[in-house]
């Protein structure tokens, strides 16, 4: 039998529709706002999401991790890193924008999936402080750059429909299966990517289970999908080769576990170092110190805070301060604030319950506030790429059409662009990840070694740290490793960092054992670049007159390329090379440079800053000097 | 209910149980102060030389410099003047114990005062308040535990302003938290905490926040303000105007040199991280502070449904964390109100627990015969905790030992061996390092003069970092000026036979053109290191090179 309702009730209606539609729209606002930053800076990738881009890369290409490809991090992120390298494929986009396009999609999806979560119980559960939890979720994302699409990122995407079902069932809301068995199988793909975030979660279990004391509610077909994947994971892991298990259980996990210790910083510099580490930190207090206050008033706070707490211990047990381990804490801050935001306008609202249109106006307001710093951190993007100081990627040949702003790559990429050509190997030898990757993944070249970033540092200091012979193998095979890599792939470029690296490699003769053939052409960002020659001469040392009149021999007809690097005893592509340059510009052509001239002019401007910022220094020493001169001896009588 | 009406015997068990718990550690700390005499906080004992300059005349921040607060330097007198008193009627009593022993009687004044708080507020409680009243006191049970405990575990530090701030804001957060609840105290026993908690907030700028902080959450939870219009609150307001009123009544040119030069540095510091704060050994490794601040505070929550009194201890375990970020020095002295903080928690719990699950492990009647034993247990379990921490403390003197004699013989000298073999005994020798702890309580315990301007070098790498970042104000300027005046006078006065250089200050004696002023008048000798782990009792802050100087001919 059908109502016919009530002018009252369905002005009601309306009204909820208007504040549902409007924290929907907000939502879209808060998830997909970043994009257009994201586009405009299609290569920004930070370190370890550019290794494991490469690696999904190579897995694509049929290579086994650890065995053809090295890494210490167990295997699912490698094989979760395969999803935006095919969005880029499919798009033919860079990987790099592959990885944020992918992560923007998950982050808009965790959070639509839990509010619709949410909205599906919204009798059982009062609704605001939850909707304020996910919004100050998304609003966190917002300012993630560097540590987008790190594996503490993605296991906050994948949880958080996870912690907010799981929530809900505790309080008495429900799921559909399919909906729990999906939640479940995401939040099993998040806390498998590392073993310590089973504790977070596990504590915010407890905080539930304090509170509500149903053991039965254990027993449900998320949990079930959760236990499902790591049951799944590790079948995976022993379908590897028995050869790459080993590499992992017997090199990377003892290389790690000591040579972890080489990077470790001392505790005050894992939080007080930078303003992107210390924030999170005073988030943290603040926001446990207001949950402490309104513990009382919602069930949500304790498995947030015992979660946050879980996330506050793995931080400084990792001993590092990479701030990206921060970001289950942060999130957990963030998410916090959000329940206690939502907690304080649910105690408003109902002091002015008869107000009746304080809702919509509140979900009116927050849409208008959101679309206009949207609005605002657009058009700084757009502004952003109007500057002419971007770098077109359609001449880079790189595959790709678009550009990217110069102060987000480094110079080792505009050295690697310079001088290989796209698909070209190239090696890169340092102590730190950067700056070889990103550079090789944004150039779209391919890395050289199984090993994408050298950890030599870490086997020298495992070695002398524990004294076992085991590190002292390791290091020969690594080495050995590394040699007959080369011999196998032949990079164009061997990019070497100059301290450490220099004096590790030289313990081991590598740069006559292995790297007959290069030559050194120069030095950028303090490494030097070697370039493969076969026995031919580089004349990257050779005097610029000298080249600039072989140049002009030919361009004049007096000589031909041939006859030239004949007479000279030159690489003939070299000679062609510059002459080819030099049709474009002569004096571009005689000058034989590591990176691009824009990058050179950058360098000699930081050189003039900083020679103006030491003269301006001794401006002020001797400023004060003629001051204290002048004062004398009587700075210190009293005034009358 | 009057107060006549509650029974004698529940105050008589609460100050038993108070004794039972306090009793070991305190008499452990009172042994453990005597016995190792050595043993002092550097800071505290810069402090008592500061204090001793004072007493010889010596203005503050012009003849010498350090930038604590003066209310700080005249506290410090007390027990000097009365040293020196002992002194003169033949009994000897030294600087560094006096001073030690004055800030044991204000530790026994602390849980003293507390439990006059409990048992003040269970005889002003409301009848058929039972459950209040076993809440109040187990809490304060556990805050003389607590607070008697952490001056053990914070042996090292003992006297140090974070710790003289716990001494107050445990009665006071009681006191507080019962004004929450509606049961006003009598002002014979606010009006003393309210000044000693105000006497404890004029010690160190951030330390009205641990105050503020306590009210704030305490009122946020009630819902009210009208509490803090109390006694307690216009004792602690009348002793911070007091104070402010004596700063800005100082005389020139200490006035100026207070204002204009001090703070705004001691300001400029909170801002500025210290990039030799990098090595995991740079400072010390107190992550199981933080370990033990997480459990806390999860178990706090786990429990603040039961206990209402961990909010003010929360807060203050939290801002204690909030100060140690603050000084961004990553000593343990700056983490104390947080090992305070955690320790009653945990001990809050384990007492929830206990009696939770007490009579689930035993029936009632077994239970109730087994009252009569509670004391002893306590007693019992204080001791064990107290021998525990002194085991705890003794092997920490032992491996700082070992390690020290160890890396000594492997090759450069250690501080102390040069102050001993240059004889520095009352022989004026300087210091100029980033933190007090290589000079101090060396030369205290020797009685060396100090024959610099600056008791410690922390505010010349700070003024070099603002003159490098070009932040310098003009008042700043003159202060600088002032120092390389004082400083260059005080080399080449030559008045100092050693000057021991920390080896990364001396980038900083260039800048501001010293190093050539020392060079010409002390000759450049051995180099030596404040060896040390890092860890109790020796903690530094960055590096632990230094380079020793003597007197030319």
């Amino acid at each position: 039998m059908s109502e016919v309702a009530s002018p009252d009730k369905l002005q009601g209606r309306l009204a909820d529709r208007l504040v549902v539609i409007a924290l929907a729209v907000s939502f879209l606002l808060l998830a997909f706002n970043r994009l257009v930053f994201w586009i405009y800076h299609p290569l920004f990738v930070w370190t370890d999401q550019s290794v494991y881009l490469e690696t999904a890369e190579m897995i694509l290409r049929g290579k086994v991790p650890y065995l053809d490809v090295f890494d210490f991090n167990p295997p699912l992120i490698m094989y979760l890193n395969v999803v935006p390298v095919m969005v880029a494929k499919l798009l033919r986009i860079p990987d790099a924008l592959g990885l944020s396009l992918t992560v923007i999609l998950l982050n808009g999806f965790s959070c639509l999936a839990a509010a619709g979560l949410v909205y599906r119980n919204r009798n059982i559960c009062r609704p605001l402080p939850l909707v304020a939890m996910i919004f100050f979720f998304a609003l966190y994302g917002q300012g993630l750059d560097t540590d987008m699409g790190q594996r503490e990122h993605l296991f906050m995407l994948l949880y958080l429909p996870f912690f907010v079902g799981r929530g809900l069932v505790w309080t008495g809301g429900r799921l559909r299966r399919g909906e729990a068995v999906a939640i479940g199988i995401l939040a099993g793909l998040g806390l498998a990517l590392k073993p310590h975030f089973v504790l977070c979660a596990l504590l915010a279990e407890l905080g539930f289970f304090f509170q509500f004391r149903r053991p039965g509610l254990f027993l449900r077909p998320e949990n079930y999908a959760v236990l499902g994947v790591f049951l799944a994971y590790l079948l995976g892991f022993f379908l590897l080769p028995q050869a790459a298990r080993d590499i992992f259980l017997y090199q990377a996990i003892p290389v790690y576990t000591w040579g972890n210790l080489w990077s470790s910083k001392c505790l005050i510099h894992m939080i007080c170092s930078a303003m992107y580490g210390l924030q999170p930190v005073i988030n943290f207090i603040s926001a446990m110190l207001l949950a402490f206050v309104l513990r009382r008033h919602s069930s949500w706070i304790l498995p947030l805070v015992l979660f946050t707490c879980g996330a506050f211990f793995n931080y400084f047990l990792g001993g590092q301060s990479w701030t990206y381990r921060m970001l289950p804490m942060a999130y957990g801050a963030f998410m916090l604030y959000g329940i206690e935001l939502g907690l304080v306008l649910q105690y408003l609202l109902q002091c002015f319950a008869q107000w009746f249109f304080l809702r919509q106006l509140l979900a009116i307001a927050l849409l208008l506030g959101l679309s206009a710093s949207s609005y605002f951190s657009i058009r700084e993007t757009l502004d952003q790429a109007c500057d002419n100081d971007r770098v077109d990627l359609t001449q880079l040949q790189l595959g790709y059409l678009g550009s990217n702003p110069r102060g987000y790559l480094s110079p080792l990429f505009f050295c690697i662009v310079e001088h290989t050509r796209p698909n070209d190997y190239v090696l890169h030898l340092g102590t730190p990840i950067e700056p070889g990757f990103p550079a090789i993944l944004q150039s779209g070249r391919r890395p050289a070694s199984r090993y994408l970033y050298c950890f030599m540092v870490w086997l020298e200091f495992a070695r002398e740290k524990s004294a076992s012979p085991v590190f002292e193998q390791l290091e020969e095979l690594v080495v050995a490793n590394y040699g007959a890599d080369i011999a196998r792939n032949r990079p164009v470029l061997i990019m070497v960092q100059d301290m450490p690296m220099e004096y590790i490699l030289a313990r081991f003769n590598f740069f006559e054992k292995y790297m007959q053939g290069y030559k050194k052409i120069g030095k950028t960002a303090e490494h030097s670049i070697y370039k493969y020659t076969g026995n031919m001469e580089v004349f990257a040392d050779a005097g610029t007159s000298l080249r600039e009149k072989l140049v002009i021999s030919v361009l004049a007809g007096e000589r031909t390329v041939d006859q030239v690097a004949i007479e000279n005893d030159l690489n003939r592509d070299q000679v062609e090379g510059w002459v080819k340059k030099a049709r474009l510009g002569l004096v571009d052509a005689v000058t034989e440079r590591v990176a691009d001239r824009k990058q050179e002019l950058y360098d000699e401007n930081k050189g003039l800053t900083e020679q103006i910022y030491r003269l301006n220094e001794q401006a002020a020493d001797l400023r004060l000097q003629i001051e204290s001169l002048q004062k004398g001896r009587d700075i210190l009588q009293p005034k009358r | 209910m009057s107060e006549e009406a509650r029974p004698l015997s529940a105050n008589k068990e609460l100050v038993a149980s108070a004794l039972a718990v306090a009793l070991p550690p305190i008499t452990y700390l009172f042994y453990d102060l005597i016995n190792c005499k050595n043993d002092i906080s550097s800071w505290l004992a810069m402090r008592i030389v500061g204090a001793q300059l004072l007493l010889r005349e010596q203005k503050l921040y012009v003849d010498f410099w350090d930038w604590t607060q003066p209310i700080v330097f005249e506290c410090l007198r007390l027990p000097l003047l009365i040293s020196q008193g002992l002194e003169k009627l033949g009994v000897f009593l030294s600087a560094d114990l006096a001073v030690h022993l004055a800030v044991w009687l204000l530790l026994l004044l602390s849980c003293a005062a507390t439990a006059a708080v409990a048992l003040q507020g269970l005889r002003r409680l409301p009848a058929g308040a039972a459950e209040l009243s076993g809440e109040l006191r187990d809490n304060a049970l556990a805050l003389i535990f607590a607070t008697a405990l952490t001056a053990l575990i914070v042996r090292f530090d003992f006297g140090d302003l974070p710790q003289l701030l716990v001494l107050a804001l445990a009665p006071w957060s009681l006191m507080r938290w019962l004004a929450y609840r509606d049961i006003v105290l009598s002002p014979r026993l606010t009006v003393p905490l309210g000044v000693a908690a105000g006497l404890a907030a004029c010690c160190d700028l951030p330390f009205i926040a641990f105050f503020l902080a306590v009210e704030l959450v305490l009122a946020l939870e009630k819902g009210s303000i009208k509490q803090l219009w109390c006694l307690d609150w216009l004792a602690l307001l009348l002793v911070l105007g007091l104070d402010f009123v004596s700063l800005l009544r100082l005389e020139e040119p200490v006035h100026t040199a207070f204002w204009k030069w001090t703070m705004p540095l001691k300001l400029a510091n909170y801002q500025i991280y210290d990039g030799s704060l990098y090595g995991t050994d740079s400072c010390p490794d107190r992550r199981d502070v933080l370990y033990s601040l997480a459990l806390s505070l999860g178990l706090a929550f786990l429990a603040g449904r039961k206990s209402s009194f961990l909010l003010p201890v929360v807060t203050i375990s939290l801002c204690g964390f909030g100060l140690y970020i603050l000084e961004k020095q990553g000593l343990s002295r700056d983490l104390i109100p947080t090992i305070f903080g955690s320790l009653f928690c945990l001990l809050i719990f384990v007492g929830l627990t206990l009696k939770k699950f007490g009579p689930l492990l035993l029936p009632p009647r077994e239970l109730k015969a087994l009252a009569p034993f509670a004391l002893v247990s306590m007693l019992l379990l204080s001791g064990a905790l107290t021998t525990l921490v002194a085991n705890s403390l003794n092997a920490d003197r032992n491996r700082m030992h070992t390690y020290v004699s160890h890396r000594s013989e492997q090759g450069y000298k250690d501080l102390l061996t040069v102050f001993n073999d240059r004889q520095v005994w009352k022989d004026p020798v300087w210091v100029i390092s980033d933190y007090p702890a290589a000079a101090y309580p060396a030369l205290l315990s020797l009685g060396a003069q100090p024959a610099g301007y600056m008791l410690w070098a922390r505010p010349l790498r700070v003024l070099d970092w603002l003159k490098h970042h070009q932040l310098m104000s003009a008042e700043l300027k003159d202060f600088s000026a002032y120092i390389s005046q004082k400083l260059s006078a005080d080399l080449r006065s030559r008045g100092a036979g050693t000057i021991i250089v920390e080896s990364f200050e001396k980038d900083v004696l260039d800048h501001a053109g010293l190093l050539t002023v020392l060079t010409g008048n002390y000759v450049s000798g051995r180099q030596c290191r404040y060896y040390s782990n890092n860890s109790p009792p020796r903690e530094f802050v960055g590096h632990w090179e230094f380079e020793e100087y003597t007197r030319k001919p």
